[in-house]
């Protein structure tokens, strides 16, 4: 039978069926933008959409859906309806200007599923980016077309005219006119006036030629211009040629995007001479660096940093002034855009490719601290953080200064990882830089600080310690005391001596107080060893509890004293009026009898 | 013919890769074989040796697939050819093979020919003949051979006639207002970016889809619109043009249709460093001095610039950047600008470059004593194949352009005086195009119809028509756009 599709009247039950399939593709739709597409819930709905689809087919050959604004109708009957524009399934089309659907016989459930991912993926993008007519183009659909005329497009355009003409407050025409700015018109009576009279030309040559053709033709051979014109009878391209083309489409479709933008970009940077230009083709690739590094592609940033470091060195001895905006741009590289891109792709996607950051941030060398540290102090992960301190590590500081100048308050973390390197150096140069942590507000950074000073044997971590005294807070106050030792700076003992004297002492609580004074103890000198025993020794008309307390700290340090003269002390103590007094004597001198290093008493300073 | 029969789309085979390459093959070598033996069976009758023995290879591959699959069909639709389902992909080699069948089907009217289990030789090699000798004449072509078909008693070809609405094959009208709404919407582009305003190039992405249709649905004429010159707004109408014959030698090299997007937006933008070339510099009458061919020289950096700072260059394909800053290198690698690195152009560079090349030396410009006429423009380039253009582009695209482009004046061995307004497909008869009378045997100009160069007199055997030599149209005052044009009203 030779088919000729001929007007035939809805027949109803026809009619159903396709209301139901266009209900099945609407909910089908609405699944997958909610659930992924292999999820049970699409899958069904997928399912029932390509079963009634597909046997509409099988009877009907095809489907053709009328679309309007939130319609789609079959043979003129509505059989969908959605006037819900912002979710409406026939506006979505509508709007790209497409009028109708159609499916044919041989779809499967596949294509179907490719037609509904266009739509989703096209209902995702922003409104001036989707084109659904656009998308179902460029996929060739085998056996679902569309019917999206001209008419569209020229609206569009002249649309868009309309609208800038009254941007720029100038006179637009009506709608029904601005369309006839295209029309076309040709006075067709000029194709029947005159006449064309050639006999200025020469004849020869081209009648020469015709008789040459027909001497050459054969039966269906092919005729050929004479030797000696440029002619198209070498035209037709050998298996080179024909492999020369496919060639060259398939390098152009080998390249990497990002490789060639990058390329051009650094052509055009090479090209620019204008200083304003120049600058803003740089910023277009620090805008693109910075889009690379928000989608996690470190690649690309590594590359850009090494193009423009290349063309820097050739500029610079060439063209020192165009040299200088790249190393700026070089020195940009990790500023406040890019650590904010960064932290925001490891927010987004912890699966990011961590080998490539680390080679990114190994290129800029010195200069990418403040990043990984930045870094470092986000992300709490175990293994990431030891390989952030891989790359401190793999920069081969001199010293420790330029990671100590990344430690502050914000980052608490690194800080007191910075303080632990430092702790393991113990040096004289690491006391020096722990001095910085002074001024920190985070108590806890300052406490690693003093338990770290402590454990350096060396004046200028107790110079540093002895700084700790004054600290605001009672508990590091404490702790720098205990930590302190004494190197011989007598000065230091007197200053300690004078503040013990003061009024403001007695403020402080017994812990503290007996830190201090244990200090003075510990230090073994003539001078702290006076000053003790006129503490213990003083006495007064009323009792006074701040005397006991001093009187009791005092015993405590002569205990840490433990030396020869310290023990006579106490042993005399233990007669004291005091019977507290006694007793603490008592007990400390039973302490030092106890202690391993109760034999190793030293001679006072 | 059993009226009942339905044509069906046969069931398919599953789609892994090495099944869809196996399809592929074998429709496109079917498509060879039919068009082969569509064009003996005008030319012979059914007991001619040539005929049987390329109806037999048709058979035979016809006789494959229906053993299989029930039967062997080819669909036309948008115009694209599909066989049992698939789509059929042309190549550049088999573009003519493509565009002559899709010929074959539109003039009948038909959409579909499917051929079913149980099809003879005897009844395909019938078919054949009643099919190739019948072309549209009326309205009504699908409905005469299918009587004829019927008829004859070929049970087991299954023709379907092309729905009204499935035939979008655009009208003369349409195409000529896309051409001009190209320009419109450039001029919009180029206004907006002088004002610094947003670009909406959904509306670009748009426009290079339906000029991609047009060659597709009517490629002569829209290499008749490339005619049009307008001497006022060169730069906006050349670039139409560039973009149109772009896309139409993109298509014919392969590409796919999200790359001819790309490409047609490359060649619609490759120009926009103009807007930054002072006017005097490009209107100049006599020769440039080193200063304003320094300035000029500018221009493909300028543009590449414009792209990039757009706001919305990130949507603007990449090669349309490439393109604004390439299209004046040269193939032996001289040429502006010099670049710091890169060693070759894009492809579509190269394509652009050939495109634009030939667009410019056909149009009149107030610096240009002398402008080519497209087959002068075709020897000249041809010349510089290797140096100035690649070898094998150009040859595309002279091949697309046809011995005589479509809108050459020609003198003809009877005295008349036509426009080429068609190329053959086939290669065989490239001399021999389609033409549009414009004057009678003795010169007076008419408005003649479009006649066959490949006719000829059945008594003599002999072509009734033959080229003499081509016409400079400026020299006689024809304006070949308003013959193409005239089409459209």
């Amino acid at each position: 039978m030779n088919m000729d599709p001929e007007e035939i009247s809805p027949d109803p039950k026809q009619v159903e069926k396709v209301r139901e399939i266009m209900l099945a593709l609407a909910n089908t739709n609405s699944a997958m933008k909610i659930f992924p597409a292999n999820h049970a819930t699409v899958q069904n709905f997928l399912g029932d959409l390509a079963k009634k689809l597909i046997d509409f087919l099988d009877t009907n050959g095809k489907l053709e859906i009328d679309i309007d604004e939130f319609v789609f109708s079959f043979m003129g009957k509505p059989v969908y309806k959605d006037e819900l524009s912002i979710k409406s399934l026939p506006f979505f089309f509508f709007k790209d200007g497409m009028q109708k659907l159609f499916f044919y016989d041989g779809l499967e459930k596949e294509e179907i599923s490719d037609f509904l991912s266009l739509i989703k993926r096209e209902s995702h993008k922003p409104l001036e980016e989707a084109d659904i007519v656009t998308a179902m183009w460029e996929k060739e659909l085998t056996n679902i077309q569309y019917y999206a005329p001209d008419e569209f497009l020229e609206n569009k355009i002249l649309e868009e005219r309309a609208e800038r003409q009254m941007k720029a407050g100038q006179p637009s025409l009506p709608p029904e006119l601005a369309a006839k700015v295209i029309d076309i018109k040709v006075d067709t009576s000029q194709f029947s006036t005159g006449k064309i009279d050639i006999s200025g030309e020469s004849l020869e040559e081209g009648e020469e030629m015709v008789l040459e053709m027909a001497r050459q033709e054969e039966p269906g051979g092919r005729e050929t211009l004479p030797k000696g014109e440029a002619s198209v009878h070498d035209a037709t391209l050998s298996d080179r040629e024909v492999e020369t083309i496919n060639s060259l489409i398939h390098d152009n479709r080998a390249i990497s995007p990002e490789e060639e933008f990058l390329n051009l970009l650094v052509e055009l940077l090479y090209l620019e001479k204008d200083a304003s230009r120049f600058q803003a083709n740089l910023d277009v690739m620090m805008d693109y660096h910075v889009d690379q590094l928000q989608n996690g592609n470190f690649q690309v940033p590594i590359v850009i940093i090494h193009k423009v470091q290349e063309l820097r060195e050739f500029l610079s001895g060439r063209n020192p002034e165009r040299a200088e905006p790249l190393e700026d741009f070089l020195k940009k590289v990790t500023g406040e855009k890019t650590t904010a891109a960064i932290k925001e792709t490891f927010k987004k996607n912890p699966a990011v490719d961590v080998t490539a950051f680390f080679e990114y941030l190994r290129l800029l060398g010195d200069q990418a601290l403040p990043l990984a540290a930045d870094i470092y102090e986000a992300y709490p992960l175990p293994e990431f953080r030891l390989k952030v301190l891989g790359f401190f590590k793999s920069l081969d500081l001199k010293d420790l200064g330029p990671l100590v100048n990344l430690a502050n308050d914000s980052r608490p973390d690194l800080s007191k990882e910075i303080i632990r390197l430092l702790d393991e150096g113990r040096d004289r140069k690491a006391a020096h830089h722990l001095a910085v942590f002074l001024s920190f507000q985070n108590k806890d950074i300052r406490l690693e600080a003093v338990h770290a000073l402590g454990r350096i044997d060396d004046e200028m971590a107790d110079k540093i310690l002895a700084g700790f005294l004054k600290d605001l807070d009672e508990e590091l106050r404490i702790q720098a005391a205990l930590k302190l030792k004494y190197h011989g700076d007598e000065s230091r003992i007197l200053a300690i001596i004078q503040d013990v004297s003061n009024k403001s002492f007695r403020k402080k609580s017994l812990t503290e107080k007996q830190a201090i004074i244990n200090f003075l103890g510990r230090s073994r000198t003539d001078v702290a060893f006076r000053f003790l025993k006129s503490l213990l020794e003083r006495r007064g008309f009323l009792p006074s509890a701040r005397r006991l307390e001093m009187r009791l700290c005092a015993v405590s340090g002569l205990e840490s004293m433990a030396t020869t003269p310290a023990i006579e002390v106490l042993r005399r103590g233990t007669a004291f009026h005091r019977a507290k007094i006694r007793e603490a004597c008592s007990e400390a001198l039973i302490r030092m009898a106890s202690a391993p290093e109760a034999a190793g008493h030293e001679e006072a300073k | 013919m059993n009226e009942n029969a339905e044509s069906t789309a046969g069931t398919k085979a599953p789609r892994n890769q090495k099944d869809l390459k196996a399809i592929q093959k074998t429709a496109v070598d079917l498509l060879i074989r039919l068009h082969i033996v569509l064009k003996i069976s005008k030319l012979y009758e059914a007991n001619n040796d040539i005929l049987q023995e390329q109806a037999k290879q048709l058979f035979d591959g016809i006789e494959a697939v229906t053993i299989g699959e029930g039967e062997a069909g080819f669909k036309v639709r948008q115009g694209a050819i599909f066989f049992n389902g698939y789509r059929v992909k042309f190549v550049l080699s088999n573009y003519a093979i493509f565009k002559f069948v899709l010929g074959e089907f539109r003039k009948r009217g038909i959409s579909a020919m499917s051929f079913l289990s149980g099809l003879t030789l005897e009844e395909l090699i019938r078919f054949m003949i009643l099919f190739a000798k019948r072309e549209k004449k009326a309205t009504t072509s699908f409905e005469e051979i299918a009587g004829e078909v019927r008829e004859a008693g070929i049970d087991h070809v299954v023709l379907t006639k092309f729905h009204p609405d499935e035939t979008f094959v655009s009208p003369e009208k349409n195409t000529s207002r896309l051409f001009f709404l190209s320009i419109f919407h450039l001029k919009e582009v180029f206004e907006k970016d002088r004002r610094d305003e947003k670009l909406k190039l959904n509306t670009t992405r748009r426009l290079m889809q339906s000029i991609f249709n047009h060659i597709t649905d009517n490629e002569s004429f829209v290499y008749g619109l490339t005619n049009i010159k307008n001497y006022d707004e060169y730069t906006l109408n050349h670039s139409v043009n560039v973009c149109m014959l772009s896309i139409a030698l993109g298509r014919r090299l392969g590409l796919t249709r999200g790359e001819l997007v790309d490409l047609g937006m490359a060649a619609f933008f490759h120009d926009l460093g103009k807007l930054e070339t002072p006017i005097e510099i490009l209107n100049k009458p006599s020769r440039l001095n080193d200063e304003e061919r320094e300035i000029i020289e500018l221009h493909p950096c300028q543009g590449a610039e414009k792209l990039i700072q757009l706001k919305e260059f990130k949507r603007l394909p990449l090669r349309a950047i490439h393109v604004a800053l390439e299209h004046h290198f040269k193939e032996d690698d001289t040429g502006y600008p010099c670049y710091f690195k890169k060693e070759t152009p894009n492809l579509f560079s190269k394509i652009v470059k050939v495109v634009d090349y030939f667009d410019a030396i056909t149009t009149k410009r107030i610096y240009r004593k002398k402008v080519f006429t497209r087959a002068e423009a075709l020897s000249l380039m041809l010349e510089r194949s290797g140096t100035e253009f690649n070898p094998s582009i150009l040859k595309v695209f002279v091949n697309m352009m046809g011995a005589y482009p479509i809108g050459t004046l020609v003198y003809l061995n009877t005295g008349e005086v036509g426009i080429v307004f068609d190329t053959n497909p086939d290669t065989q008869y490239l001399l021999r195009p389609k033409v549009k009378l414009i004057t009678d045997t003795q010169g007076n100009k008419v408005d003649g119809e479009v006649v066959d160069l490949a006719d000829k007199d059945p008594r003599t055997d002999k072509y009734l028509r033959t080229i003499l030599k081509p016409l400079d149209p400026e020299k006689y005052g024809v304006k070949v756009s308003d013959y193409f044009l005239a089409q459209a009203q």
